[in-house]
């Protein structure tokens, strides 16, 4: 099989993990070696963007396609009778320069089907990602996707390699996976991760030990301080609409994850139709809208001061879904109405944080400008808001909403049709 | 009236320093693009700035606020001269602390052509794509080198903003950036400039080939969302990415081919036993398969 071909079938079947985030990583270049490449601590680059509006970072692709498991939503379960193919190591390394001189990405995502034993084949990814680092110097990113059953050994070595791994949870439930991969066992994922949050954790404080020797007169460099233990830290997934989880318990778990393994990002990924599809599995449109709702109301969660619960209670009329009509943050408004109107030159950043159409950035321009005078309900576009949506949740020196207007009951429809609610009060 | 040529960062701030110490107020001052016709009529203005006497010997500018004047310098429209200085003013006569003023129409003006360089630079990391090609170079030992070609239509005047970026990721490898502005060329020691060109004859790297394969692949027809694209991948930059013309067709059939997913199961699906002896059969296989390196 040509290397085309090949291509085609194994980025096809790499196409279903969402991720493809280059961030977080450390700053490295290729000034001191003989390769190309660099990372920064920062914002990852989107190099293309398919036409499904997700960005190209990484080459992201599949070291073969077999596989021994049958996990039902997944497009390279053993039972599935798409092509299969398999890259070898040298193949997947010069793709990957050839990739990278031309400015195509940022590095590689790689992940795998599993072939004879996990062991077997985390050590070939390995493999590759040493291949990359030692014998072209290359600097770029690498992402690699964990094997839970891995040998510990194996774990450790990727992360030598690697700027960020990870293992997927795959489903919301210990049911669901029992049900839909039957030989994925949530017991050793969790371990892994946890193997993981250690070496991640081990290596940051050496590294910081180092940083403290260093800055002590005559402490001589070692080699060693260079390596960090996946710098990016790790990620996870979670297929979105193939089981009946609520997003209560996917948020819940979610939020788990960012605390006990401190998670980079956790992914939510709409189960998508694919090719030759199990019968076990819903066959429909993915639920996109859902999908996107849920990172909404994970960015709340993480840097809005939300509770999963605030957003998503299991007792509200939606029983533990999020409400598709409306974003979360509106939709807790519309519940907490009674909060209403916050006054732009008092209210504490926190509260800020809840006023629909207001985000982080615009927050924190409000604090720095009403130092220096009282705010008029003008000077809120000039902070980059969206005045349309905070009209009736905002009180300024000259402005407050129209009286009743958060008593309104079909307040809500005025804002999914997206009309000024303003207009239809007059 | 002060007629002031500038024709770049440096020069404006050296310029600028003389004028504040002269406090000569931002209204009295024009600027243009060098040998325009303003200067023609009004003559030789730097020597009658210099005569002026100095009132303020070292005006105070934030270090904050040069490294933004320093990307703002690179916006391409001849006003950005006249309101850096204006700012400039107010930030050493008015209130030094005028920058947190986010409502004030200048600074507000200041921080949004900021952010457009800031969009541009990013964009242009981004899409700036690398065509190889090989030269003979008679200095090598072997004779050929490979060498990386890159032809980019930046919105500002970013080049030299972006070439640390590319110098620090292509370190050891031979190319040139060329846009209608200027052109950048690393030889793996050196970074050197050259005048803008237009744009150079389509040269052939087979890689792109593989690449489009990618791009053609990697995309999910059950997720298409061309807006969502649209918005980080405006049109304007379609013309010098080689997967863009793929977009049209891949959009097009988006929908049969979702359709055909969700709708073919039904008579190619096998019943739960056929399938499940399958799944037995195929693992047993890739299990006991020692030749499956080779294939």
């Amino acid at each position: 099989m040509n290397l085309q071909n090949k291509l085609a079938i194994l980025a096809d079947a790499a196409k279903y993990d969402a991720s493809c985030a280059s961030s977080g990583s450390i700053k490295r270049d290729s000034r001191t070696g003989k390769g190309v490449g660099s990372t920064s601590s920062g914002m990852g680059i989107c190099h293309s963007y398919a036409p499904d509006g997700r960005c190209i970072s990484l080459l992201k692709i599949l070291l073969t396609n077999f596989c021994i498991y049958d996990c039902s939503y997944c497009v390279n379960r053993a039972s599935s009778q798409i092509e299969r193919a398999r890259f070898t190591v040298d193949e997947v390394v010069k793709l990957t320069l050839d990739f990278y001189k031309r400015n195509y990405i940022e590095g590689l995502f790689l992940s795998s089907g599993i072939i004879r034993s996990s062991d077997y084949t985390m050590e070939k990814l390995v493999d590759i990602a040493r291949t990359l680092r030692e014998v072209h110097h290359f600097r770029g990113y690498i992402h690699l996707k964990t094997i839970p059953d891995a040998s510990s050994e194996l774990l450790h070595q990727a992360g030598l390699y690697a700027d960020r791994l990870s293992i997927n949870i795959e489903l919301p439930s210990k049911q669901s996976l029992a049900l839909y991969a039957p030989e994925k066992n949530p017991v050793t994922i969790h371990r892994s991760m946890g193997t993981l949050k250690e070496h991640i954790d081990e290596s940051k404080e050496s590294h910081q030990q180092q940083k403290k020797a260093k800055s002590i007169p005559k402490a001589k460099k070692t080699h060693q301080q260079k390596i960090v233990y996946s710098p990016a830290g790790q990620s996870t997934q979670m297929i979105v609409g193939a089981d009946a989880s609520t997003d209560n318990k996917i948020l819940t778990l979610a939020n788990h994850l960012y605390g006990k393994y401190q998670m980079r990002r956790v992914y939510y990924s709409a189960f998508s139709p694919i090719p030759d599809s199990s019968q076990t599995l819903p066959l429909q449109a993915p639920p996109l809208l859902r999908e996107h709702r849920l990172y909404q109301a994970d960015w709340l969660i993480r840097f809005y001061g939300f509770s999963v619960d605030e957003i998503s209670s299991p007792n509200t009329r939606h029983s533990g879904m999020l409400d598709l009509d409306v974003d979360p943050k509106l939709a807790w408004a519309l519940e907490n109405r009674h909060v209403f109107p916050v006054d732009i030159n008092r209210a504490p950043l926190e509260m800020l944080l809840r006023v629909p159409g207001i985000g982080t950035i615009g927050a924190n321009r409000i604090i720095q400008s009403r130092r220096f005078k009282r705010l008029r309900y003008s000077d809120l576009s000039k902070c980059g808001l969206s005045v349309k949506k905070l009209a009736l949740f905002v009180e300024t020196m000259d402005y407050s909403p129209p009286p009743k207007s958060l008593e309104m009951e079909n307040l809500k429809n005025h804002f999914m049709k997206g009309d000024s609610p303003q207009i239809a009060l007059f | 009236m002060v007629v002031i040529e500038v024709d770049g960062f440096e020069q404006w701030r050296s310029h600028s320093r003389e004028l504040l110490k002269r406090k000569i107020s931002p209204e009295k001052v024009t600027w243009c693009q060098p040998r325009s016709q303003q200067t023609l009529l009004v003559g030789d203005s730097d020597q009658q700035l210099l005569m002026q006497p100095v009132v303020c010997e070292n005006p105070k500018i934030p270090r904050q606020f040069l490294s933004i004047a320093q990307q703002v310098a690179c916006y391409r429209d001849d006003t950005r001269w006249s309101l850096l200085y204006s700012i400039a003013w107010r930030l050493v006569f008015e209130d030094k602390y005028l920058l947190n003023h986010k409502v004030d129409p200048q600074v507000s003006a200041l921080f949004t052509m900021r952010k457009s360089i800031g969009r541009d630079k990013h964009k242009m990391e981004a899409f700036v794509r690398f065509r190889q090609i090989n030269i003979f170079d008679e200095s090598d030992h072997d004779g050929n080198v490979e060498y990386y070609l890159s032809w980019f239509e930046p919105q500002h005047y970013i080049l030299p903003l972006v070439t640390p970026f590319f110098v620090k990721r292509f370190y050891n490898m031979h190319w040139s950036i060329l846009t209608p502005d200027t052109c950048a060329h690393w030889d793996t020691k050196n970074l050197t400039y050259t005048q803008g060109v237009s744009k150079p004859s389509d040269t052939v790297d087979k890689l792109e080939e593989l690449w489009k394969v990618y791009y053609a692949n990697i995309f999910n027809p059950a997720r298409l969302k061309l807006k969502a694209m649209q918005s980080e991948m405006p049109k304007k930059y379609w013309k010098n990415l080689p997967e863009a013309p793929l977009i049209a067709e891949l959009s097009r059939s988006a929908g049969k081919r979702t359709h055909i997913m969700i709708n073919e199961q039904e008579t190619t699906q096998n019943s739960k036993i056929s399938q499940s002896r399958y799944v037995q059969k195929s693992q047993k296989i890739l299990r006991n398969n020692r030749d499956i390196d080779n294939i």
